[in-house]
């Protein structure tokens, strides 16, 4: 008993970096085969439709309120000491460069990340997976690369989403209730403001959606037994994602400020 | 003309496939029966190259599977159709595309010949009424029907039916062997089935392939097997246990 404790930590690692390395052969079979890739092109536009398109109104609707609730905290924490314009540009500042990325991925892991592992998974429990090798079908090219392609693209649009409607919510939170008019809100928007910040926002989404769509792939096509295997891959997906998306955060953060 | 030649598989310490060894003539219907996980499914993803073995051969029209780069497989697998044993319809798609996907994959048709190929198809199973279903919609005889229709949609050499009959009421069981019957003697379809059924064996057999323990126990014709003497043999065929297990039904 006291050895297995022991060994515990030592077969935790090598059970993640088997999982990380299968990982990595998973994706780089993706690129095995360029020239396949244009079969797979309308399939990548459906896919868009079904991660991007259809995830607008969730990424609105949270970064709404994500700038409303920074643009009253904010409020709150100035008191009486520090001018109520102040309050435009830490909506601004908060918004581009860690909310609407972060909130929209870690919104969009369970509305996308879940999906994708839940459908694969079920695929690969009911032999569908085996049916589209069986009629020469690449089952990566055909289930994954679409996939991660379609969330590479459209995560990047859904901040820009995100972006705009969060100043939104911060600035329609601080004109209802707070003491801040338009015009001291926008020029406290623009004081701080780097058009790098916007791009910095877009940069991490790109990173965000490779992540999340590719682990939920993974976990999917790698899900074994019934039910079960399918429900624990959804929810795998849904925790390493939400882990990898504040890693990712930081080290990008690092790198790029 | 399929080889397998002195096939072993293991999965974690299990010895799944331990030397099996059979061929298959062209437009012969093969049988393969045996206890439930005995390999059966094992042996048949084998064949389709999903599996690979941990030692031997498959050849199928002379092309050794582990020898074949990624698209010389997928050009052998375009040669077989495959029923799965839960019709692995695509959850996405109606009936129609999901037959589609298949012919346009793997024919060279143009869309008003797919679409008669498909009516064509969907008539040969008795499904002709169900082309705009999705697979939620349909039963699992009905499901089957339609796997067995996608897997003769692109005229194949060969077809491979994974428990075809498994838990269908005795009269589909019926239709599904007839069918596979027809297409093997009038398409001259070299077909391979897995199958626990007994009356499935008897109805469509040429030839019966028993595994056990990992091998071929018995290759020989229909009479033969039924004609058994062997224990073993015989008390799968008539489905009667050889251990004593303490109680009988009076």
């Amino acid at each position: 008993m006291l050895i297995q404790i022991l060994l515990y930590p030592f077969n935790f690692l090598n059970k993640v970096f088997t999982i990380f390395g299968e990982y990595v052969l998973l994706m780089t079979k993706m690129f095995h085969s360029p020239r396949e890739w244009k079969d797979y092109i309308s399939l990548t536009f459906d896919q868009m439709m079904v991660i991007g398109t259809k995830s607008i109104p969730i990424v609105i609707i949270t970064s709404i309120f994500s700038g409303m609730v920074t643009s009253v905290q904010s409020a709150y924490q100035f008191e009486s000491w520090t001018p109520t314009w102040f309050v435009g540009s830490i909506v601004g500042e908060s918004i581009l460069l860690e909310l609407a990325p972060v909130i929209s991925a870690l919104v969009l892991t369970g509305r996308v990340g879940a999906t994708i592992a839940a459908e694969i998974g079920t695929m690969r429990v009911t032999e569908q997976i085996d049916a589209i090798e069986s009629l020469s079908f690449n089952p990566v090219l055909y289930l994954i690369f679409p996939r991660v392609v379609a969330g590479m693209c459209m995560f990047p649009i859904l901040v820009v989403i995100a972006s705009f409607f969060g100043i939104f919510g911060g600035w329609f939170a601080a004109i209802m209730t707070l003491d801040v008019t338009t015009y001291d809100f926008f020029k406290g928007f623009k004081t701080w403001f780097h058009p790098f910040d916007a791009f910095f926002g877009i940069i991490k989404s790109f990173f965000f959606g490779f992540t999340i769509t590719s682990i939920a792939c993974f976990q999917g096509y790698n899900a074994k037994g019934g039910a079960q295997g399918v429900g624990e891959a959804a929810t795998v997906t849904v925790v390493t994602s939400c882990v990898m998306i504040v890693v990712l955060d930081y080290i990008i953060s690092e790198i790029l400020i | 003309m399929i080889n397998v030649s002195n096939i072993h598989k293991t999965f974690k310490d299990k010895d799944v496939l331990r030397g099996v060894d059979f061929s298959i003539q062209s437009g012969e219907c093969v049988v393969v029966i045996g206890k439930s996980g005995s390999g059966k499914s094992v042996l048949l993803k084998h064949l389709l190259g999903l599996i690979s073995p941990d030692k031997g051969s498959i050849e199928i029209d002379g092309l050794k599977l582990d020898e074949l780069t990624y698209r010389e497989l997928q050009r052998v697998r375009s040669k077989i159709g495959m029923v799965f044993q839960s019709g692995a319809l695509f959850d996405s798609m109606n009936v129609y595309e999901n037959l589609k996907i298949a012919i346009d994959r793997l024919t060279n048709l143009k869309q008003n010949q797919i679409d008669d190929r498909i009516e064509q198809c969907l008539d040969e199973v008795g499904m002709k009424e169900t082309k705009l279903f999705m697979p939620s919609e349909l039963s699992g005889g009905m499901k089957k029907r339609v796997g067995i229709a996608r897997a003769i949609s692109f005229k194949p050499d060969y077809l491979f039916y994974d428990e075809p009959t498994t838990g269908l009421d005795p009269i589909m069981s019926d239709t599904i062997n007839k069918l596979i019957y027809k297409f093997n003697k009038k398409n001259k379809i070299t077909t391979l089935v897995i199958t626990h059924s007994m009356k499935t064996v008897f109805e469509i057999a040429d030839r019966v392939l028993m595994l056990y323990d990992g091998k071929i126990y018995f290759n020989g014709s229909v009479n033969d097997i039924k004609n058994s003497k062997d224990i073993i043999i015989s008390s799968f065929v008539n489905g009667k246990e050889i251990l004593d297990l303490g109680y009988e039904k009076q």
